[in-house]
Order: structure tokens, then C-alpha cells, then sequence
């Protein structure tokens, strides 16, 4: 009977999957928000699908975590101006990205997704289908419906306070130092506190 | 040889650490080529004994033909903020740089070891280790990154077209957001 089967269980259930509604999730710890946007919306809009095309609403449903820890490159917290204009009297607001993260912790990813999602009249439609969280609790029907994990746009750094002290022992030593080499010597110099003056008439004090 | 004698330890510790200091003065000022003090303590019946010994550091001022630490390898290193197991080698207890007399590196790789650990203190990298001093307000405690190590000094402000749907979509009426809100 192998013979009459022209697609397998696997392969079947693949193309299920492809014209159904997925849900992602992606952590979006200390990951940028550019690129991370930039991925959202591709899942967003169903580009990431063989069958994608502009008119064709095939995109899935994206769950983003850890929001409050989304980073970004060097000074673009402060330097990232947003600018909120309705044309309408004092309605113009240039807003850093620091003060809007700030204020609300999910509304930086949100506006990196909408920006890239692109301007077309899919738009508000794909943009739907996001969930955003601002750390790692989300409603239980979000949750259910979770079946595949994005992997993230870049990786994320480990502190120093992480590495355990095996770690940091087997790690290889950079500077060497000779035989005679004293230790004391890197040692900071303790504070020695602000110059009092003596008030006039008592030494001591 | 300098000799003290003290009879109580009470005081033992502060005349120690100023007879250091004064020590690291005096070989500072007078110029010589790697000479430095230990301190070695001695305690007889009750007395602690504190004598300055002369040890000759065998490493002096870096000389031109040393290779150094980072550039001995035939694979180019480069070093990144986030090698925070690297960077704190050439650091001290108190989040201070080592100098190049010390490191033993050369000035490009030493002023780029700087800028690593500049990036890395700005990204959050050493945590508490050193002190909670850092200025952490404003922006600067939120995550951020560098491309490379001289990302500091591209500067480039960004204009980005805020939406309004985000604020119809989720109202946020209880909180002011402008001194005049319209939501």
C-alpha cells in the first residue's frame, strides 16, 4: 500500500500547518528592537510562507516576551526621536524612545513592528495578530495556543556576576605576570576623605 | 630597611596602609625601574614587627620589541564588551584600568581594552561588582549593545514616525502622557 500514498503523515501535517495560524513566541531579552521588528513582521505578514503573496492574508500570530528588556545599539535610547504629529493645535510631540519606554514597556516593540510591517493597507490587520507581554506572564489562552518558539535575532550576553567561580578559574589567563610580581602594588589607594580645616584657636579639631 | 614597632594592633592596619602609600609615593616619585616595597609583618610576644622589604620587580617599563598579550596570536583577536572574563584581568578591585606598564599590551590594544571596558560598565556587564555607584538614571539602565568598539563615538540621531493606533488600541486614559492629553 506504500506505493498509493503520495505524501506523507509528516509532510501532510506540514502542509496543515502551513495554511493554518501559528502561534510564535520570541523573547525579546536584550535583543534589538529594529531587527526584532523587523522578524515579527515577516511571521506577522506570512512572508516566511511558500505560498505569501501581497494579497493573500496568510500571516501568523507572534508572541513577544520580556518586553521591558528590549535593548537597543549604543545611545539609539536617547538619540531614537519619535514623533507623534496629528496635525492638529499642540498635538506635536518629539518624544525620546527612553521616555516612551519609560512610561509604557511594550510600546517600543509595538512600534517597531508597526514600522515595519510597512505602509499598506494590510497593516492594521497583520498587527493584530500581536501579543505583547512586558515579561514572562501571559494570559492562559495565549498560552495554549503557543506552538513554536522563534529563535532570536542575537544572542544574549552573559554577565559577570553569571560565570561561576570554576568558570572563572578554568578560564585562561591573559596577563602574566613574573615571579616577583607583587600583588599589592594594583591595589587602589584608600580614600584618604576631604581636608578638614582646623577652626582657628583649636588645633586638633 | 625601615623598621616599625607597634605594641597594640588596634592601629596596625592604618599605619600599614600609610606606610604603603607613602612606599608607592616615594618609588613613584624617585623614577626607578620597577623598584616597589612589601610590607612583612612579624609578631613576637604580643608585638607586631612591620618592615618594608625592596623587591625587584623583574617586569619594569614595557619595552618596544615585548609583544604583547593580545597580538601574539597569528588569528587577529579582537576584543569585544562582551569578554567581561578578559576585561577583568586587566582591571582592579575597584573598577579601574591597569595601566600599559603593567598590562604589558600595545597602545592600540590597550586603548581598544579601555573602550571595552568603558561599553561594558554603560551595558551592565559587571553587575554590582564594583560598586553601585554607576549612573544608572535615565536611559542608561535600559539594555543596550555595541556593534564594535568604537560604536561610542558614531553618533547619529534617528526620526522615527510615532503611530497613534497603539493608543487607540490600548487606552491608556489613567495615566497623562502629554500635559494636554487628547486620549
Amino acid at each position: 500500500m506504500s506505493y498509493r500514498r503520495a505524501v506523507s503523515r509528516f509532510d501532510r501535517v506540514n502542509q496543515w500547518l502551513q495554511f493554518s495560524r501559528q502561534w510564535h513566541v520570541i523573547d525579546a531579552n536584550q535583543q534589538d528592537a529594529e531587527l526584532l521588528g523587523d522578524k515579527v513582521a515577516r511571521y506577522l505578514a506570512g512572508k516566511h510562507k511558500p505560498i505569501f503573496h501581497p494579497e493573500t492574508d496568510c500571516g501568523d500570530h507572534v508572541v513577544v516576551t520580556n518586553c521591558k528588556d528590549i535593548a537597543m545599539h549604543a545611545f539609539d535610547w536617547k538619540h531614537t526621536i519619535y514623533k507623534f504629529n496629528m496635525e492638529y493645535p499642540k498635538s506635536k510631540a518629539d518624544i525620546p524612545a527612553w521616555q516612551i519606554h519609560d512610561y509604557d514597556q511594550c510600546r517600543i516593540a509595538f512600534l517597531s513592528v508597526y514600522r515595519s510591517l510597512g505602509n499598506n493597507l494590510l497593516r492594521r490587520r497583520h498587527i493584530q495578530r500581536l501579543h505583547l507581554f512586558p515579561d514572562e506572564e501571559m494570559a492562559e489562552f495565549v498560552r495554549k495556543n503557543i506552538g513554536s518558539q522563534l529563535r532570536q535575532v542575537q544572542g544574549v550576553v552573559k554577565r559577570s556576576d553569571e560565570y561561576t567561580a570554576e568558570e572563572r578559574a578554568n578560564f585562561p589567563r591573559v596577563v602574566k605576570f613574573a615571579d616577583k610580581h607583587v600583588v599589592d602594588w594594583e591595589k587602589s589607594i584608600p580614600n584618604p576623605g576631604r581636608h578638614v580645616k582646623p577652626v582657628p584657636g583649636q588645633k586638633d579639631k | 630597611m625601615q623598621m616599625l614597632r607597634l605594641y597594640a594592633s588596634n592601629c596596625a592596619g592604618k599605619i600599614k596602609a600609610a606606610v604603603e602609600t607613602a612606599s608607592r609615593l616615594q618609588s613613584t616619585a624617585s623614577g626607578a625601574a620597577g623598584h616597589k616595597f612589601q610590607t612583612k609583618e612579624d609578631k613576637k610576644e604580643g608585638t607586631t614587627y612591620i618592615s618594608m622589604e625592596k623587591v625587584t620587580d623583574s617586569r619594569g617599563a614595557r619595552k618596544d620589541d615585548e609583544l604583547c598579550s593580545l597580538c601574539t596570536c597569528n588569528v587577529p583577536i579582537k576584543l569585544t564588551y562582551k569578554d567581561v572574563l578578559i576585561l577583568e584581568q586587566f582591571m582592579r578591585d575597584d573598577g579601574t584600568v591597569l595601566p600599559r606598564q603593567l598590562t604589558g599590551l600595545c597602545k592600540k590594544q590597550q586603548l581598544r581594552m579601555e573602550r571595552c571596558v568603558m561599553q561594558a560598565f554603560w551595558s551592565g556587564l559587571f553587575g554590582d561588582k564594583y560598586g553601585t555607584e554607576a549612573d544608572r538614571a535615565g536611559y542608561k539602565r535600559f539594555n543596550r549593545y555595541w556593534k564594535d568598539d568604537m560604536s561610542m563615538y558614531q553618533l547619529e540621531t534617528k526620526q522615527r514616525h510615532g503611530t497613534w493606533f497603539y493608543i487607540k488600541r490600548y487606552p491608556t486614559k489613567n495615566q497623562q502622557l502629554f500635559k494636554n492629553p487628547l486620549n
